[in-house]
């Protein structure tokens, strides 16, 4: 990954800058998830990942695609779910954003594994796969505004 | 989805013929399976076809167990893929469900003759 300086208001941030970047955008309807696996599977195999981690990596997608679609939008399928995907030579970091309703991160933290799986209807574990599946998961939430789901997965690099 | 039954030694076996199990099927397959699920019914489903599930697919599963446990009834799963496995146990359902490798060993495990 290359990193580039940034002057913003007087600021200086570093910016990100990674090799690849591709975007699907999507109705916000769960037949649509066959499509999405269909990207990340894709995507998945061009930046080195074996077979198996390809397979998470559509689930974790998947997972956040549904929540979005069943949680944030209600299921009405007329709105729209962004996938980006950006790829680096050792990493994959993938940002689902969509403008329905927000939710709090936290209290499905605080759920135990078990409850989760009886109580399925929160979303909560489909949160718990995506964390269990990416190295590093981060929720950007304004309410109103825009939710943002970003989830990064390293490259396993093979030794000879 | 779609799906078959046979009976063998009273025992039914359901074979899950879609290669996805997701949120855009799950509930209409837990729907459909209704009729299967009677009191007490011996079950198994072969999921051979089957090449991707997620968690509403695991919760559609789960509810179908639940619902034959109550009535005294008995779910066992069978020909899982990989990648179908890798999942089960990522969310530990593999200590939930009995999964066996074969339809033959499923039915065995009901006493059943093959």
């Amino acid at each position: 990954m290359r990193c580039s300086t940034k002057a913003r208001g007087g600021r200086i941030s570093a910016v990100a800058q990674f090799e690849k970047s591709f975007t699907l955008q999507v109705p916000s309807s769960t037949q649509n998830l066959a499509l999405i696996r269909e990207f990340v599977s894709a995507i998945g195999a061009q930046a080195g990942f074996d077979e198996k981690d390809v397979m998470r990596l559509q689930l974790a997608v998947d997972e956040a695609c549904a929540n979005v679609i069943e949680h944030a939008y209600d299921l009405e399928a007329t709105h729209e779910v962004t996938i980006r995907a950006l790829i680096d030579d050792d990493l994959i970091r993938f940002e689902i954003v969509d403008q329905g309703k927000g939710f709090d991160p936290a209290r499905i933290e605080e759920q135990n594994l078990d409850a989760l799986i009886r109580d399925r209807r929160s979303g909560g574990l489909g949160l718990r796969l995506i964390r269990s599946i990416m190295d590093d998961v981060q929720y950007q939430i304004v309410p109103g505004e825009k939710n943002e789901l970003r989830m990064m997965k390293r490259l396993k690099k093979h030794t000879a | 989805m779609e799906f078959t039954t046979e009976t063998v030694s009273g025992v039914t076996i359901v074979t899950l013929l879609g290669e996805t199990l997701d949120a855009s099927n799950a509930k209409a397959l837990k729907t459909d399976l209704v009729p299967v699920l009677a009191p007490g019914a011996k079950l198994v489903f072969d999921m051979k076809a089957l090449r991707f599930v997620d968690s509403s697919g695991l919760g559609a599963l789960l509810s179908c167990l639940r619902q034959v446990h109550s009535s005294g009834g008995d779910l066992k799963l069978c020909e899982m893929a990989k990648t179908v496995r890798a999942l089960f146990e990522l969310v530990r359902m593999h200590r939930i469900f009995e999964i066996y490798s074969s339809r033959e060993e499923a039915l065995r495990s009901y006493g059943a003759e093959v």
